[in-house]
Parts: structure tokens; sequence; C-alpha cells
């Protein structure tokens, strides 16, 4: 396939599909549809995307329109218009800045018949998903777990969930190396004792990681913080 | 900084006896150094003793240099400690055991058998370093090889291959042999015979032994008698200095140190010395600040140099076997600190993790199930140890069932892959017996958690500091005390990591001394972003070290894996910083021992 000419460059977009995200020299891109992680140079993609907003590429259109290309045949760029409004997951998130020790503090920490089955019901659905689903059918089922309202001693009620779900968690399955896994349970988990918090996916190079883990606020709650602050977010639902 | 040599011979032989002869006259001498014994064909001497001493033994047979402790009363005054040194009988005649059994602290012991023979006993710590080595039939038994390589017609010891081998395999060569053909290691807890040319000495401590006694107490009593020792271990060493200044990283371990420092009789001046650098866990300032305050101590707060010069390694002192550079890089910053501050001791609370337990495995499940087999009480072991180790508790608990009847190999189970050295060093490495701690292969029947713990005190801390050398306050590590070790081996795994924490038992003793942060922090903090810094800024160095070395001339490091390591590739799968800075301090190692032998 011939490398686009810059001109044509300007028809083309991020696929709705794909994150981004800037590490270090380089930038991540984040295919949803097909669980697949691509690293690109950060300089070549700068080109590309001053070429796509119709700047200046300073007599380099050949890097740009050779980057473009594979990323164009692969579906990371796309030239088919917009479908959706600007994706809610590319909000904001606070730097982390503490973990949540539920543990030792949690007020009510009862294994209750409702809170067992919920729990059940969370891992098993996390699980489903995990094999059937692709991330971006992932993210929308998160998504589609927001609580529009939430009770007035939420905070009190999120360090009793989560302490719960630690309790019960070694009950079920194992966390390690299962970050995704683990964090789209507890999710699930809040979700169904109608709590809301951030499913969030990031990545670290050299070397590349990923990692996901559920934050709320500035508080994570399924990781330390300092092992989270590594990573860049992606993907925040 | 405080040092040892001790020369042996045979006063029949003519010619060493007068090579013994002319050292003798050379260190006595040297108004630094002291006799500290002197016996037929024996003759010890010290140099900068600060806060150490010499302890004569009954009727002169023998001395022990360094600091040591009553057993029953760490506060006991050194000069009563020397007095029943000195008049203990059995201490002159029984190769050391009473020393091990009624004593501690950081010391090598000069003694003399029934039937004559010199030996030296070094200390279960393992603090102060011993090394033989022998040369023109007189024998010497040293602390710091420099001052072994600076007397007249020195040995010229040849480097090891294999010993640098297992350097690189293993980054650290724990056993007897060292990376110097020649130069014995005499482990901690161990006697050896001084003029004997060979390894293979006795081991009077051994970790292994201690670590197949387990008690048999309720975790209150556990927890009390865990923090009894750590304060009278504490407490001893505090009262040798004044003022200290004590490294505290805001760790569970520094921050407990810093708690039994201020409740210290001695009441030492302390000032508190934190190192933070942008990275995502190698800030903790907030944590030390939190320590430093409820201790009552002032805090330094320093930023690492990630602008540090490698070549200022190039001078490294001679030593049996390399340094790794990465833990000394503030060694400059420390010794100013400590200067400014009128410190000659820094303390830190190394050895914490490997004592207190601090290994996310599920492996007390395992120790559980060996020591009381399958009863009521190992389910709740086996979720704890789910907890710690965030695994199911059916995982925890088959992982222990199969380690019931498992074999361990010590080789295996130690032996990290390493991405930059060639084959022959991996194969080398599979054979290293004799440059690996026996307690590698001499553990069996002990649980899998117990074994690993015991794996991990055998890598000793570095007393000297070969790149500062002595402008280095002297090292002290607390932690690291003979009565302590004893008793973190002797507890059981699933009691150390008391409800499935890291450190839990630990945590639970000192609840009341700890900031709550502290007592209940589960994050680490670590310098991987600082490394991999001060490797981003030494790139042409690290490059003209590596890439045409010694180390490649000699088979020892694959060159194309360096080159693409210190090529920034970010496609790599692993950090190398850590393994290129290790690769680095063997190379500047290398080549200061070869420089000696080709003189």
């Amino acid at each position: 396939m011939n490398a686009p000419q810059t001109h044509s460059l300007r028809h083309l977009r991020v696929a709705d599909h794909v994150r981004t995200c800037s590490v270090g020299d380089q930038v991540v891109l984040l295919d949803l549809k097909r669980n697949r992680y691509l690293g690109v140079p950060q300089r070549p993609w700068n080109l590309v995307m001053r070429a796509i907003d119709g700047a200046d590429t300073e007599g380099q259109n050949d890097i740009a329109g050779s980057l473009a290309a594979p990323l164009l045949q692969q579906g990371f760029l796309t030239s088919a218009p917009a479908q959706t409004a600007a994706e809610p997951d590319q909000v904001a998130l606070p730097s982390p800045q503490a973990y949540l020790d539920a543990r030792d503090s949690a007020p009510d920490m009862r294994i209750t018949f409702r809170r067992l089955s919920n729990f059940l019901l969370a891992t098993a659905l996390a699980w489903l998903w995990m094999k059937c689903y692709t991330m971006h059918s992932i993210a929308q089922r998160v998504r589609d777990k927001r609580q529009t309202h939430e009770a007035h001693d939420r905070n009190e009620r999120l360090l009793n969930a989560v302490a719960v779900f630690e309790r019960l968690r070694p009950l079920a399955f194992t966390s390690r190396d299962r970050c995704l896994y683990d964090s789209l349970a507890l999710v699930n988990f809040l979700a169904r004792e109608g709590l809301t918090a951030r499913w969030v996916v990031g990545v670290t190079a050299p070397p590349f990681r990923a990692h996901a883990w559920v934050q709320d606020g500035s508080l994570v709650l399924n990781d330390v913080h300092e092992n989270v602050r590594r990573f860049s977010p992606i993907l925040v639902v | 900084m405080f040092r040892y040599l001790a020369l042996a011979w045979n006063p029949a032989a003519g010619e060493p006896a007068a090579l013994a002869g002319i050292l003798t006259a050379f260190m006595r001498a040297r108004r630094d150094w002291t006799v500290a014994l002197e016996r037929p064909g024996l003759a010890v001497f010290v140099t900068g003793t600060g806060a150490n001493r010499v302890y004569p033994l009954h009727g002169g047979s023998g001395a022990v240099v360094g600091r040591v402790f009553h057993r029953q009363d760490p506060q006991r005054e050194p000069e009563r400690v020397a007095e029943g040194l000195a008049a203990s009988n059995a201490m002159a005649r029984d190769g050391g055991r009473t020393l091990l059994t009624d004593y501690w602290g950081r010391y090598v012991a000069f003694l003399e058998a029934e039937d004559g023979r010199h030996q030296v006993l070094r200390d279960p710590s393992g603090a102060l370093p011993c090394y033989r080595l022998r040369h023109e039939g007189v024998s010497f038994v040293f602390s710091w090889l420099e001052d072994v390589l600076q007397l007249p017609r020195p040995p010229a010891p040849r480097v090891s291959q294999a010993g640098i081998a297992s350097y690189l395999a293993f980054a650290e060569v724990t056993g007897r042999l060292t990376a110097l053909e020649g130069v014995i290691q005499i482990l901690a807890g161990e006697v050896a015979d001084i003029r004997s040319a060979e390894a293979g000495d006795q081991l009077l401590w051994d970790m292994a032994q201690r670590a197949r006694s387990p008690m048999d107490i309720t975790i209150p009593e556990a927890r009390d008698h865990l923090r009894a020792a750590v304060r009278d271990c504490v407490e001893a060493w505090t009262g040798c200095y004044d003022p200290i200044l004590l490294r505290l990283s805001g760790g569970v371990d520094s921050a407990i140190l810093a708690a039994c420092m201020a409740q210290a009789r001695a009441g030492s001046r302390v000032a508190c010395l934190n190192y933070h650098s942008p990275g995502a866990d190698s800030d903790e300032r907030e944590y030390a600040r939190q320590a430093a305050n409820a201790a009552g101590f002032e805090l330094i707060e320093q930023r690492r140099n990630s602008m540090f010069r490698l070549e200022q390694v190039l001078t490294v002192a001679r030593t049996p076997t390399p340094t790794n550079y990465v833990g000394r890089i503030s060694s400059p910053t420390d010794a100013d600190i400590a200067a400014r501050v009128g410190a000659t001791a820094m303390f830190t609370g190394s050895g914490g993790d490997q004592l207190f337990f601090e290994f996310k495995q599920s492996w007390p499940a395992a120790d559980y199930l060996r020591l009381h087999g399958l009863n009521a009480g190992f389910l709740s072991a086996a979720m704890e140890s789910a907890q710690l180790g965030k695994v199911s508790v059916w995982k925890a608990a088959g992982r222990a069932i199969a380690d019931r009847f498992r074999v361990h190999t010590p080789m295996q189970d130690s032996h990290v892959r390493r991405t930059l050295i060639t084959d022959d060093v991996h194969h080398q490495a599979a054979h290293a017996g004799g440059y690996m701690h026996p307690a590698f292969f001499d553990a069996p029947g002990l649980p899998i958690g117990k074994l690993n713990q015991v794996h991990q005190l055998a890598y000793f801390g570095g007393y000297y500091d070969p790149y500062a050398r002595e402008r280095a306050p002297e090292l002290v590590n607390p932690l690291l005390s003979q009565p302590l070790i004893e008793l973190c081996l002797a507890l059981p795994t699933f009691q150390l990591t008391h409800q499935g924490r890291g450190r839990g038992l630990a945590r639970l003793a000192f609840a009341n001394d700890l900031p709550p942060q502290i007592a209940k922090r589960r994050s680490k903090g670590g310098m991987d972003e600082h490394t991999k810094a001060v490797l981003a800024g030494n790139l042409d160095f690290a490059r003209e070290m590596l890439l045409d070395g010694e180390l490649v001339r000699r088979r020892l490091l694959n060159r194309k894996a360096i080159e693409s390591a210190l090529s920034g590739n970010p496609a790599s799968k692993t950090n190398q910083s850590g393994e290129l800075h290790m690769c680095i301090s063997a190379e500047v190692w290398l080549r200061r021992m070869s420089g000696l032998t080709a003189a």
C-alpha cells in the first residue's frame, strides 16, 4: 500500500475504539476491539497528528505518511466519519495519592448472605466478560453500571464493601498477576453494592507493561498507589 | 575504619618465619595499628577501633576483636564484658562455644585450641568480614584486603573465573570460596584453623540448624519475645555511639529502629537521613517525617544524586568479591552528612525483610502443614497465606500439600535467569557449590518458607564501603544481631506473617510505637527510576566498560545482549538497568584486580 499523501491525512482520525497515551518517548495505542497494544515513537506520531489537524509538518511528510499507512491498515486510524461524541472514558483521573486500607479500618465487614451472593455473581460476571467480550464491550458494560445516585454514607459503605471483597477474594480466585480480572470483579461487586468507582487500565514502558486497577478519586482501592503511579492511564471508565 | 589483620606461621619453619618477622615488624612500625594479640606463631593487629575494642581472653591465650555484648545483660559496660571474657577459663578452651552462647555482637575471635592450633571464629551475625589466605608459608586472616596488599612482598591472588561467573549469576558470592583464588571466606558462625590453606571449616552456629527447631508458643508470647529482642539489640548498639546517623526510609523496619532508639536509655543523639528522588515509589518523605516526628528526631531530607558520574567507581578498593555500587551511590553524601552531624556510625534497618518475613508468597501455609499436619488450624493458616501471596485459598492449600512432598533444589530456587550473561556462566553457576553458602545445600527438611528465609539471610550486608572507604561512617545494622536472628529463625513463618501480612508479627509487636500509617503500610519504597536515570546519564561510560571489556573478553557477558540493553530499545521486555549496573561493578572490580596481578 502506498503511503497516503499528507493532504489525505486530514481525513483520518484516531478510531473510536482506540485509546492513546504518551509514555516517555513513545505513544502507546490500545485497540479495544482487538485487545491489542502498539507502541510507536512519539515524534513520528506527533507528525501524523499534526498532518491530521492540517498543520504544517515542516517538510516531513514522508515520515508522517509512512507511519499513517500501517496504522490505517491495522485499524488504529480510520477515515470513517465520527459516530459518537467525545468518549466519556477519556475523563481526567486524579493522580493516585493513597490506597484504601480496608482490612483494619472498615467498621462493618460482616459477610452476610447478600454480600456473599453479590460477590459470587460479580466474580462470575467478570469471568464471563473476559471470556466472551472485547475490552471495548467490557468498557461499555462497566460504564452502564455507573450509579446515578449514591447514598450519603457512601465513603463508609465503600470502605466496608472493599473490606468484604478482600476477605472473600481468596475463597474465589487468585488475584496475583490477574489485575484485569480482579479489577473487573471489584467494579462489579461495588456496582451490586450500589457504589461506583473508576476502572483504570494503565501502561508503562520500557519495558512495556500494562496494569488494571480500581480508583475512587485519588484513592486506589485494590493496589498500593506507589505501584499504580508507575503507569500512565490509557483507559479510564 | 575498624580493621584487623592477623599473621600466623610455623615458628619452626625457616622462610615463613623470616617473612613473618618482616611483616610483623612492618605492622608494629605503623603507628595507626596496635597489637591485639601476640603468641608464638601468631600476631594480630587492629586499627581504627572507635566503638570496637580488643577483649583479651584468659591467660592471653586469645583475643576477641570488635564489639561484644553479654547475652543476659546487653547493657553491661564494656569493661565488665571484657573482665568476664578474660576471666573465663571455658572461653579459652572450648573453641568458642561459650562465646556463641553467652555473648553476641560484631566480632572475630582468635582462639587457641587444646592442641595449640590457632583458630579464628567469626560471630554469627557475620557483620565483620573475615577472610583467610596463605602466601609463602604465612597465613593471613583479615577483614580488608587492601591491608594485606600493602604489606611488603604482598600476595597476588588471581581472579577466579568461576567466582566471577557466580557473582554474575547470583549477584553475590556467599560461600567459602571468593572471586579470588586462594582467598577463603570464613562464614558467620564458623571456626577455622588459621594455618589451613583449604576451605571446609566447621560451622559452630548454623542457620539451618536453628531453623529446624521451631518455637511452639502463642502469638502474644511470640510478639513479646520479638519486641524484647529487637529492643535489647537496638538499645545495645545505640549505647555504643553518640551521635548517630539513622537512615530512615519511612518503611516499617527503620521506623521500628527509630522508635526503639528514642526509648533507649543511652539517650544518644540521633539525626535521621531520608533519600528521595522522582518516581512512583522513590519518595517516602511523608512516611519518614511521621517516623522522625514520632521519635522526636531531626530529619534531613536529601535528594538522590541522579547526576552521579560512574567514573567515580573506578577507584573502588580491592576486595575478595565485587560489590555493587548501586547501594553506595549515596556514600559521599552519607559521609558528608555524618561528618556534619558529628556521627561516626550510620544505622540502617537492613535485615528486616528477611527476619520479619516480608515475602509476598503463600509459603507459610506449607510451613504450617510441615509443622502441624492437616489439622483444624491449617485452613486458617492457608487463608492467611492466601492473603499474603494474593492467591486463592485453594491454591495456597494445594501448594502447601505439594511442597510436603517436593525436594527443593537450592540452585534452581535461587538462580535468577540473567539476560546479559553467556550460557557458559549459567552452566558454571549451576556447579557453583563452593561459592554459595552451605545453607543452600544442607537444609533438608526445612519447609519452603523457612528455607527461603535462611537463604536470604545468607547474603551478608557489607560492613565496609569500598567506594567511600575511610570516609564512610561505620555501618551498623542492629536488626542483624545474633539474638534477633536466632529468634526469627525459630519463629514459624506463619507467626511472623500474622494475619496474612508481611512483617505481621513485627507490626503487632510495635503497633503502639509506630505511626498508624507506617504500622499498616503495605507499600515498599524503591529506586528503579533513579538507577535508570543514573545509567541513562552514564551510557558512554557503560558502553566503554562493557562492550569490549574484560567480561566480554572472558566470554562471561554476551556482547550482543549488552549492545541491545544499552541501546535503550523500547521493545525490551525487561528492565535491565539493575543487571547492567551489576555488570559494570564486576567489570570495574575485575580491571582493578587484573591490574594487581599484572604487576
